[in-house]
């Protein structure tokens, strides 16, 4: 009960951006979809191939109708993950919130833990369903030609979690009692480098074992932080 | 034997190489209101924070109702109220919503009679934001919140600041509210001495981090004094007075401070040095409190005190 | 007393993990900064306009600027192409030829050129034509517009009947109609309408596609670890052309001649009367395999290991209706040591080679049918050293990346070391790779700082610096042993590292009076816990 307290708060909190990242990626993923699906659908961007003539390869490879979709999504996703990490982790050291907050009948991890997880779901709920929506109706025949495949989907997915990764590294620079020109900004340094590093890979394995390990990082340091951290 | 809710024991924090609080010993018993008092900076807060495991200590230790301040279990913290300096909460609830918010925590303490009278007492509206209200407001529904689970210890760090006299009054009210029910200990710390004088019965004086007096009220004002002395001739130059703290001089006179001298000796030693007459001057704890933590060698910076 | 954290054990080495991460990569980016400077201002300061050449070098200077064509009979002429006058792009583009003796045959323009020389099969360059491996990867690659797919439309712009999409994961073709429904599968044994009944090409290396004569629509020639298939989409066939059976086709040598048919007046139009379609494969055992067309023939051709291991050499092979010819090309210098092994022993190669006059030259061969060799012209030439500032430019990109190299980790060295050779060969073909991996191994090889003295020296005075700083601070002797050997170990990025989550109070000790930390709570250096204050003998502590 006490932590579903805890988390209905965190929730409230993040509520007006979850809605507002879900908003904007509906309206500008959609609106991308919608413009780049009726341009595929009369084969605009499919070469004629003369006979007798060299086929560059450049015309052979595609992209999907969503590919401003995936911008949208991944600017969606860092941006919520920004915003977020700084409402749950920065605004309370100016309010000077924290006090009250952890005089709470549990412990320091119950805290953080509804905290981490009020962010993962406002992420999957907001972010996840206008991704999964979109994706959907991308599949629908009236909007393009062939099937989206199964990896844009998961590619979709990775850049929501590259978002929950950039949240991560925003909570432990909030946290952390270091100057913002020393070690504080260690957290989002981290978290751009994954990103990097991320887009650096085609296999999605290895995408996912980048992200899969930086989140243990993350998470063990905001845990080990904040249970040591004095306010 | 009366039970310690509160006890500290060589209690020590450095911010960086800065001494905050030195060696800090502290026993608070059952039923006790004990006022924490000491000049900007001396580390009143720091303790607060220490106590609650908010922070975490350089040297020494604490406990709250027989738990380590380091590691209160969830438990423990139900049973002790906090009120945060400047009463800091969740801007963005109403009193409703911060109602029952805090209600989580206290599933079988609660007492929603008792909230919902104070809050009507204070004449708040449950569907006002906080960040609507006024500190004094912010204030009232902070005791609220801190009263209505029924503490065993609530400890409340400058819980009056920046509150006007009716609302200080107020606020002090509802403090005795849970004073007058048995058991309850407080802990609170305040800049305005005549809060602390109207509701402790117990003083604890903190100065640049080191503990200067812990005593009941009663002791603390019968033992700092002040005595002021006029000479025929002048003053003699050596104060050879047991319990000296301060010594002003004029032309043929001299102010006394004093701490722990009885009457007898005072009228004694005035009659060795031959005064004229000595008077000993009725101080609220105000004066006391400014006294005994004034460094000594004090120079007058405005012209009045030289007067 | 201290609080129980059973989460120090993974954050504490995730902590350090991650800063010295960053700051490597900080350290490392400065490093390339400062690297990248010395290339801008060296290329400007040898950018600077050339003296008036005497007639003898300007002669070398034609010669070695010429290209070397070969005629069918063998004979050898040297094509040169005088520079426009600048900004006069309305000039025909002038050909001047010579024969050996560099007597002038001919000069005119280039479209009147009156001979036909051996035109030869070309590599398939991955910024050119072959979509190789790596470009395979880089179109998967993980960006906010999502990753691209291969697809082969079949039929007309505006009537596409079918859509065939490359599924990397399942190593097939899968096809669609224009319905978006499937409507079949394509692999090694051809196209099938059921996955169970296809098989996958192997292991990916390279495509080069053509819309052919009779065509609207790409065919593919798919190569692949071990073999060649030409897949035809709008027949829906799949021909296999060439399997090796013994040793891995090299990707970055696979050329064509002719094998796609194109039209007149492309620009890699081939005279189909006079040439026979003709594909080059290097397999990794070093033998060439020559698969030609009309009449269809298979050679392969082991090449002298005499040949081998010098500068600059290669080799190319053209097939007419006549015979075969084989072209090659060499420098009399040995080949480069390899510079990721040993910068120093490159520098000084590159340094001999750009000192010395280097004796170039081209040989024509005429291959019979069982793949001997016979010698049917040679031509050299020599070139003399270039200008000094070149040499000098490269001694200071050398002396550059030899002082940032001091700063590096003397952990590369070790790293480099324990991987072995096959390791960083491996690492540094991208293909394989890929950028990030590429990069990052190159990043390694280019500023590990090869065992240098100030390198080990300055590591020292790191590690000195730590233990003064470390030592009233510590707190346990495995602790500060510890960051002693990181310092070490990781030079700079070490330090600052140690800095970052090292750099605590210390205060005088109120009893010995020696620096001390504060996360003891007895001092490190007399053992003395934190005195209690004097007490005011008027303080009021009555515990009533």
């Amino acid at each position: 009960m006490r932590f579903l307290a805890l988390l209905r708060k965190e929730l409230r909190e993040c509520l007006p951006w979850m809605l507002l990242a879900a908003l904007v990626f509906l309206a500008f993923g959609g609106f991308f979809l919608r413009a780049l699906a009726y341009d595929q659908r009369h084969y605009r961007y499919y070469p004629n191939f003369s006979s007798g003539t060299l086929v560059e390869h450049v015309q052979l490879t595609q992209h999907t109708p969503l590919l401003l979709t995936g911008s949208c999504l991944f600017c969606s996703s860092l941006g919520l993950g920004l915003i977020l990490g700084v409402r749950h982790f920065w605004i309370p050291h100016f309010t000077r919130t924290w006090p009250f907050l952890l005089h709470r009948s549990v412990s320091r991890k119950t805290i953080l833990a509804a905290k981490l997880t009020a962010g993962t779901i406002a992420f999957v709920i907001s972010l996840g369903t206008v991704w999964v929506a979109l994706y959907w109706y991308a599949n629908q025949l009236e909007a393009y030609p062939i099937p989206q495949t199964v990896r844009v989907f998961i590619e979709g997915w990775i850049f929501i979690m590259l978002g929950l990764v950039v949240y991560l590294g925003t909570a432990l620079s909030g946290l952390s009692t270091a100057k913002w020109y020393t070690t504080k900004i260690l957290g989002l340094a981290f978290a751009t480098v994954i990103i990097v590093t991320t887009f650096s890979q085609w296999s999605l394995v290895w995408a996912f074992a980048v992200i899969a390990i930086s989140v243990v990082i993350l998470l063990s340091l905001i845990f080990d932080t904040f249970l040591r951290r004095e306010f | 034997m009366t039970e310690t809710v509160l006890q500290t024991e060589s209690l020590t924090k450095y911010y960086g190489s800065v001494l905050a609080v030195d060696h800090l010993d502290l026993a608070i018993p059952r039923g006790c209101i004990c006022g924490f008092v000491g000049r900007n900076g001396a580390g009143k807060t720091t303790a607060i924070k220490l106590m609650l495991g908010l922070l975490r200590p350089t040297a020494g230790s604490s406990r709250l109702l027989g738990c380590d301040s380091a590691a209160l279990t969830p438990a423990i913290r139900q049973r002790i109220g906090y009120v945060t300096e400047g009463h800091r909460l969740f801007r963005w609830m109403s009193i409703a919503e911060l109602e029952k918010f805090q209600r989580s925590f206290f599933p079988k303490q609660w007492d929603d009679k008792f909230f919902a009278d104070m809050i009507e007492y204070f004449d708040l509206p449950k569907k006002r934001k906080i960040k609507h209200l006024s500190n004094g407001e912010r204030a009232q529904v902070s005791l609220a919140l801190a009263l209505a689970p029924n503490p065993e210890l609530l400890i409340m760090d400058d819980p009056t600041l920046g509150l006007d006299a009716a609302i200080r009054r107020q606020f002090l009210e509802g403090m005795i509210e849970l004073i007058m029910r048995q058991g309850r200990t407080v802990l609170f710390s305040s800049h305005i001495l005549g809060d602390v004088e109207r509701v402790s019965d117990r003083i604890v004086v903190i100065d640049k981090g080191v503990l200067r007096a812990n005593c009941s009220l009663e002791e603390f004002r019968a033992a700092v004094k002040k005595v002021i002395l006029s000479f025929a001739d002048s003053a003699p130059d050596e104060v050879n007075i047991d319990g000296l703290l301060h010594c002003r001089r004029s032309e043929k006179g001299l102010e006394l401070t004093l701490v722990g001298t009885d009457d007898e000796k005072i009228a004694e030693w005035a009659k060795s040095v031959r005064a004229e007459r000595y008077n000993i001057i009725k101080m609220n704890l105000e004066d006391q409190f400014i006294e005994f933590t004034a460094l000594p060698g004090r120079k007058k910076m405005f012209r009045w005190e030289e007067r | 007393m201290k609080l129980k954290n059973d989460s120090k054990y993974i954050a504490t080495p995730a902590k350090i993990f991650m800063t010295v991460f960053i700051v490597l990569v900080a350290v490392s980016i400065l490093q390339g900064i400062i690297l990248e400077i010395e290339r801008t201002f060296r290329f400007s300061a040898t950018t600077k306009p050339k003296a008036e050449l005497t007639e003898e070098e300007k002669r070398i200077d034609r010669i070695r600027s010429s290209a070397k064509e070969f005629l069918p009979d063998g004979t050898i002429h040297l094509v040169h192409k005088p520079r426009r006058t600048p900004g006069r792009m309305d000039e025909s583009e002038i050909e001047q030829i010579y024969d050996a003796n560099d007597d002038l045959l001919w000069e005119g323009p280039t479209e009147d050129q009156p001979y036909e020389y051996l035109s030869w099969a070309e590599q398939i360059h991955r910024f050119h034509e072959g979509f190789t491996l790596w470009s395979l990867k880089q179109i998967q690659m993980i960006t906010p517009e999502f990753s691209q797919a291969l697809e082969i439309p079949v039929g007309p712009r505006q009537q596409i009947r079918q859509f065939w999409r490359y599924s990397p994961a399942s190593d097939l073709f899968v096809g669609y109609g224009s319905n978006g429904e499937k409507i079949g599968y394509a692999g090694s044994t051809g196209f099938t309408d059921s996955k169970s009944k296809v098989k996958p090409f192997g292991e990916f290396r390279l495509f080069t596609a053509w819309c052919p004569q009779d065509a609207s629509s790409p065919t593919l020639l798919w190569q692949t670890q071990r073999r060649i298939y030409q897949i035809d989409f709008e027949k829906q066939h799949v021909e296999l052309i060439f399997e090796s059976t013994e040793a891995d086709i090299e990707v970055e040598r696979t050329s064509l001649h002719a094998w796609r048919d194109v039209k007149p007046g492309e620009q890699k139009h081939v005279d189909r009367q006079k040439y026979r379609p003709l594909l080059h494969c290097i397999t990794e055992d070093g033998k060439h395999h020559l698969l030609m067309r009309n009449p269809g023939q298979q050679l392969t051709i082991t090449i002298p290991k005499d040949w081998q291991g010098w500068a600059n050499y290669y080799h190319r092979f053209t097939a007419t209706k006549q015979g075969i010819f084989l072209r090659r090309n060499w420098i009399e210098f040995r080949e480069a040591p390899d510079y990721f092994q040993d910068r120093e022993l490159h520098g000084q190669w590159l340094s001999d080679y750009q000192s010395k006059a280097m004796k170039h030259r081209v040989e024509l061969y005429r291959l019979d049918i069982d793949g001997s060799l016979e010698l049917l012209n040679r031509y050299d030439w020599t070139v003399p050293p270039p200008s000094v500032p070149v040499v000098r430019a490269r001694d200071s990109r050398l002396a550059v990346q030899r002082g940032v190299s001091q700063f590096s980790p003397p952990l590369y060295d070790l790293v480099v070391r324990l991987l072995g050779r096959k390791f960083w060969s491996r690492a540094l073909n991208y293909q394989n790779m890929g950028d990030f991996f590429y990069s990052l191994a190159r990043m390694i090889l280019d500023i590990r700082p090869y065992g240098g003295v100030i390198n080990r020296a300055l590591s020292a005075v790191m590690m000195f610096f730590v233990f003064l700083h470390g030592w009233p601070r510590r707190t346990s002797w495995a602790n500060f042993i510890f960051w002693l050997v990181f310092v070490g170990a990781f030079n700079l990025a070490g330090l600052l590292t140690y800095l970052a989550l090292n750099h605590t109070a210390v205060i005088n000790c109120p009893v010995c009076g020696k620096r001390r930390g504060l996360a003891r709570v007895d001092c490190v250096r007399c053992g003395a816990e934190l005195p209690a204050p004097e007490r005011g003998k008027l303080d009021l502590i009555l515990n009533t």
